[in-house]
């Protein structure tokens, strides 16, 4: 259940995670699984094209950036664009949980 | 530790993109295996078992591959672009392929699901090529291929309905009188048969024509004028009177238009030639029954 929820989410998830600081895919996966103590998990298969597919809309920027004594990563950064996006989805989140709540998180005695 | 660029490249298969976003992409996705496989290991697990915990992580690679392609290669123009250098001649051409046909069959699927809006579309197309072919014909004839005469448009055929509706013909005589003298828009009308052909011949000469009886006001009413020789004159047509309506020159001095015209050997012919004719046009007219 939590996975096909996660389909629908995860370009809100990954656009929230970047929205302060860049990051690699690998710390995107990271933080996402942490931070659901592991009900939500991205593996490689699913969280890589949709960087690239994020990247293709101009949503993100994806740089390689090398820092002394570690491998060049390539992080990934929120642009013009995405913020646009994350902005709409996050409305849209809202609303939906809100509606859901309403019938959902009640009882009908 | 697994060499990871290999392991994924053999998974992945040929991403048909270019060599240089090919390379990125491996290195990202081997750094994220190793990464995780560093931390399985720091974990607790053999090399052995924590490879093993990566593959069960349920990679589906030709999926993976697919994606990939999708979200970096763009639209199909792109993929062809970037992949295709020499290396690659034929994965191009497979490219374009499979995607014309996923869209094809995207296509098909698409529309299946709702086949009245296929038919109104259909329908709506038929109707408007119908509608335009004919409004392009009728613009053809009048505006781009007029007939070969001044005013043209102004030209119009006039027929009588049968009265078995099995059909049209030209009106009689007396019908055709009527009409004129009774019509506010019609300003002259004449008659002429439907042509056939004949052979003009003479001082050894012989052409093929096309031979018509046709009113003697026929040319004065189409604006035309013969090539050589005069228009028929009211005195041509009186039984017993001239027969100089045009005389038949010779072959070459008819096509070099310097006719030499001699005794009348054919009268009542009159040789027409119209330039925007698709060809030249010998139209020979004898003499109107009256």
């Amino acid at each position: 259940m939590i996975q096909e929820l996660k389909k629908g989410t995860a370009e809100l998830l990954v656009l929230s995670l970047i929205e302060k600081q860049d990051r690699h895919g690998y710390e995107i996966a990271k933080l996402i699984e942490s931070s659901t103590e592991g009900e939500l998990v991205f593996h490689a298969a699913s969280l890589y094209p949709l960087l690239y597919r994020l990247e293709k809309r101009k949503w993100v920027r994806g740089r390689w950036v090398e820092k002394a004594g570690q491998r060049r990563r390539r992080f990934y950064a929120l642009i013009v664009g995405g913020r646009k996006a994350l902005q709409d989805q996050r409305v849209g989140w809202e609303s939906f949980v809100k509606a859901m709540g309403r019938i959902v998180g009640e009882s009908h005695a | 530790m697994p060499d990871w660029k290999s392991y994924i490249r053999q998974r992945l298969g040929d991403l048909g993109l270019s060599p240089e976003r090919e390379a990125e992409i491996i290195d990202e996705l081997a750094q994220d295996l190793e990464q995780t496989f560093v931390e399985l290991t720091a974990g607790g697990l053999s090399e052995r078992e924590a490879l093993d915990e990566i593959q069960r992580e349920g990679h589906d690679w030709r999926a993976l591959s697919k994606e990939i392609r999708e979200a970096k290669g763009g639209s199909i123009i792109e993929k062809l672009q970037v992949s295709n250098p020499p290396r690659v001649p034929n994965q191009s051409l497979q490219l374009l392929v499979d995607g014309l046909w996923q869209d094809l069959r995207f296509v098909v699927r698409s529309l299946s699901k709702s086949p009245g809006f296929v038919a109104v579309a259909i329908a709506s197309l038929a109707l408007g090529i119908g509608a335009n072919a004919t409004v392009f014909s009728i613009l053809n004839q009048i505006r781009f291929q007029p007939l070969p005469y001044p005013d043209s448009e102004r030209i119009v055929n006039i027929v009588e309905q049968s009265p078995t509706g099995d059909g049209v013909r030209s009106p009689m005589n007396a019908k055709l009188s009527a009409i004129e003298e009774h019509s506010r828009s019609l300003e002259k009308t004449v008659q002429f048969n439907a042509g056939r052909s004949a052979t003009l011949s003479g001082d050894g000469f012989s052409e093929r024509i096309i031979q018509q009886i046709v009113d003697i006001e026929t040319f004065a009413m189409l604006g035309t004028r013969p090539q050589i020789g005069r228009l028929f004159e009211p005195d041509d047509v009186e039984p017993g009177g001239r027969s100089e309506a045009a005389r038949r020159p010779s072959s070459s001095a008819m096509d070099s238009g310097n006719a030499d015209l001699g005794a009348p050997t054919m009268p009542w012919v009159a040789r027409f030639m119209w330039k925007e004719s698709r060809r030249p046009l010998s139209a020979s007219c004898s003499r109107s029954s009256g």
